[in-house]
């Protein structure tokens, strides 16, 4: 029997983490055959493109579109600054290929919406990378469809990242110069901390907001239609100086009875022994539900433990972006749709900007 | 005040009483004169009595009535205006009022209260509540007081904004509080877990640290085939703590730690949590009552 035609990927720009690219490799159907990003870009993004290129063997091409054209590929992958995310999947969708792209989807729901645009004009597969094939949350799906707490009424999720974010606030003084926000996440790419990464400051609820609003999706097939939120810049100078926040919480209310919030905030390197809680809390009319996402887990201690080691390692936790990949095959080969789509992406998007929105006004906010 | 215990009346269902007077064996400088289902069924025993420990504000007035200090559980009384009346009767009769059953008192908060006015926590940023058991352990209400108590004292205000959601016929209810200077707390209740153990979690993210206290870390397991049960320990040391406070109180002649005020601002809070998920708005502190903006 011969094996299938590998699937072609474009890793279209690799200027923050590397994993949805290392992850896409992980699975053997596809095959990773160029990096590419546009020319007129700052030296710092070329380095980084070049050292993924020269790590994998493959060629960095400063043209998008030329490389397009000269490397029959079929998957784009994107993982650039968040401004430029979704631009570049509008071009590559349009090229036709199929996408999947680091979180969060962008900054600007109108920016979401083209996406949606070229991907059902182009009929191709969209994914953005998540966290729901991890095995927690892979055996919340499994319980929730079995029927065993009966219909969801309430859904919460705690997502915090135990990580600092440069000094703590206020600790720099008040003549001190603003942090630059561009300037400080390209420095935070040595310890893989800059999702944030980008001309554009972000909060935890843009930058993270993805995963555990997916989670809700995945588990409660919902989205909300109105959100309150408080947010506040209460640990990181780089926070205040930038006018994001570190800290959120928000209600959400969605259709038919189902009421749900989230937790969320980069909470400092103190607060938690390992990468920090993460939570789910489901309620249904038959029982309820507590999920741990690190667990299972095991803890390993030892004299001279590196600080930067987690003590806690996850368990199956790699599986997570094998099984993204796989998912993503599956959804190109039998036309289905990806675990996290395009639409659902765009619309957990309109999630977070309603909930930045109501974290300034102080008032309840429609998600649109 | 005299060197004699003060004899305390225990007035609650049968089914407390048990625990309770098993509770208040290690109590230091009181002692369990009564145990009666009635405030009248303790007033009509042969034993006299100094103050009562009761488990509703009918009960509670029949004390203050009787001279009696009383430390009742929470909510004190069903409205804001019921609790400020019943403030005012036991002020008039010089007794203390105090309020039990608060989740303040349990060891885990007590430990994380302490550390964050030590400064072991910094500022409280967000403070995350769950809290839901069977539609038999208790009301809602009760509930919905003591832990707005302990969300009132960890950022040591009341709330400037509060928004709430209910479901499930009022079965549920969600609230989210705002506090002056960006502090945040969410706090869920419900009480249709079917019958059994209910489930209490606590988080509190400060700016220099981080409490979790969480049932689902705390719980014991249970093999007796099958599956294992979670057992999650519930010693009843938080009512002993509150007892030897109220006794130590009415003993030092002292005001009760949770005083009038603290009580009536927790009742403005409970108030105006069920205004907002009636009318699906956002209610913002102003002089001591919350209104739409």
């Amino acid at each position: 029997m011969s094996r299938p035609d590998p699937i072609r990927v474009l890793v279209l720009s690799v200027v923050k983490h590397d994993y949805v690219a290392r992850g896409v490799a992980s699975h053997p159907r596809f095959e990773l055959a160029v990096v590419a990003d546009d020319a007129n870009q700052p030296d710092w993004i070329h380095e980084r493109n070049e050292e993924f290129a020269g790590e994998h063997g493959i060629p960095y091409v400063r043209d998008v579109e030329k490389a397009i054209a000269d490397h029959d590929v079929q998957v784009a992958v994107v993982s650039s600054e968040a401004e430029r995310h979704c631009d570049l999947s509008v071009r590559a969708a349009d090229a036709g290929l199929h996408v999947i792209q680091d979180k969060p989807m962008s900054n600007s729901v109108s920016e979401c919406d083209r996406v949606v645009e070229a991907v059902e004009r182009n009929n191709v597969k969209f994914l953005m990378w998540n966290r729901n094939l991890l095995p927690a949350l892979v055996k919340a799906r499994e319980v929730i469809d079995r029927g065993d707490i009966g219909t969801p009424y309430a859904i919460h999720v705690d997502f915090y990242f135990a990580k600092d974010a440069g000094p703590p606030k206020g600790s720099l003084g008040p003549d001190a110069a603003p942090l630059d926000w561009l300037e400080f996440l390209k420095a935070a790419h040595a310890t893989g901390a800059d999702g944030g990464v980008g001309k554009e400051p972000m909060g935890e609820l843009s930058i993270e907001g993805c995963y555990p609003l997916a989670y809700i999706s995945l588990l409660c097939g919902k989205e909300a239609s109105r959100v309150f939120a408080r947010t506040t810049a209460h640990f990181h100078q780089l926070c205040v100086d930038n006018d994001v926040e570190d800290l959120a919480t928000v209600t959400l209310e969605f259709e038919d009875d189902l009421v749900g919030s989230l937790a969320i905030g980069r909470i400092g390197n103190a607060s938690h022994p390992d990468i920090g809680e993460i939570k789910l809390h489901v309620l249904g009319s038959e029982g309820a539900l507590v999920i741990s996402e690190a667990r299972p887990e095991v803890s390993i201690y030892y004299r001279d433990q590196p600080d930067t080691e987690f003590k806690s390692q996850r368990l199956l936790a790699e599986d997570n972006d094998y099984l993204l990949a796989d998912n993503f095959v599956r959804a190109i080969e039998t036309d289905s749709p990806s675990i996290l789509d395009v639409r659902t992406s765009r619309n957990i998007t309109a999630m977070v900007a309603a909930a930045i929105a109501s974290g300034r006004s102080g008032k309840v906010v429609e998600v649109i | 005040m005299s060197d004699s215990p003060l004899q305390l009346a225990l007035i609650g269902h049968a089914d407390e009483l048990t625990a309770w007077s098993e509770a208040l064996r290690r109590l230091h400088g009181g002692q369990v004169a009564v145990i009666a289902n009635s405030m009248e069924a303790a007033l009509g025993e042969n034993t006299s009595f100094d103050a009562a420990v009761v488990n509703s504000s009918a009960a509670a007035a029949g004390a203050i009535e009787a001279g009696k200090h009383v430390l009742v559980a929470a909510p004190v009384a069903d409205s804001l205006e019921e609790t400020e009346a019943l403030l005012r009767s036991a002020q008039e009769a010089s007794v203390f009022l105090a309020v039990g059953g608060l989740p303040v008192n349990a060891p885990a908060n007590r430990v994380i209260l302490d550390r964050l006015s030590g400064g072991k926590l910094g500022e409280p940023g967000l403070l995350r509540v769950h809290c839901w058991s069977g539609a038999s352990n208790g009301s809602l209400t009760a509930k919905l007081f003591g832990h707005l108590d302990l969300a009132l004292r960890l950022f040591g205000s009341s709330p400037t904004e509060l928004y709430s959601v209910a479901c499930g016929n009022r079965s549920y209810l969600q609230v989210h509080l705002g506090f002056a200077g960006g502090g945040m707390a969410v706090l869920d209740f419900s009480d249709r877990l079917p019958a059994g153990q209910g489930y209490d979690s606590l988080s509190l993210i400060g700016s220099r640290g981080a409490a979790y206290s969480d049932d689902h870390h705390n719980s014991h397991l249970l093999f007796t085939g099958g599956h294992p049960s979670a057992l999650i320990d519930d010693s009843g040391d938080g009512l002993l703590f509150e007892v030897q406070g109220f006794v130590d109180a009415v003993a030092g002649e002292e005001a009760p730690a949770i005083n009038s005020e603290a009580i009536l601002a927790v009742h403005r809070v409970l108030e105006a949590i069920g205004r907002s998920s009636e009318s699906a708005e956002v209610l913002h502190e102003r002089e001591g009552t919350y209104e739409p903006a």
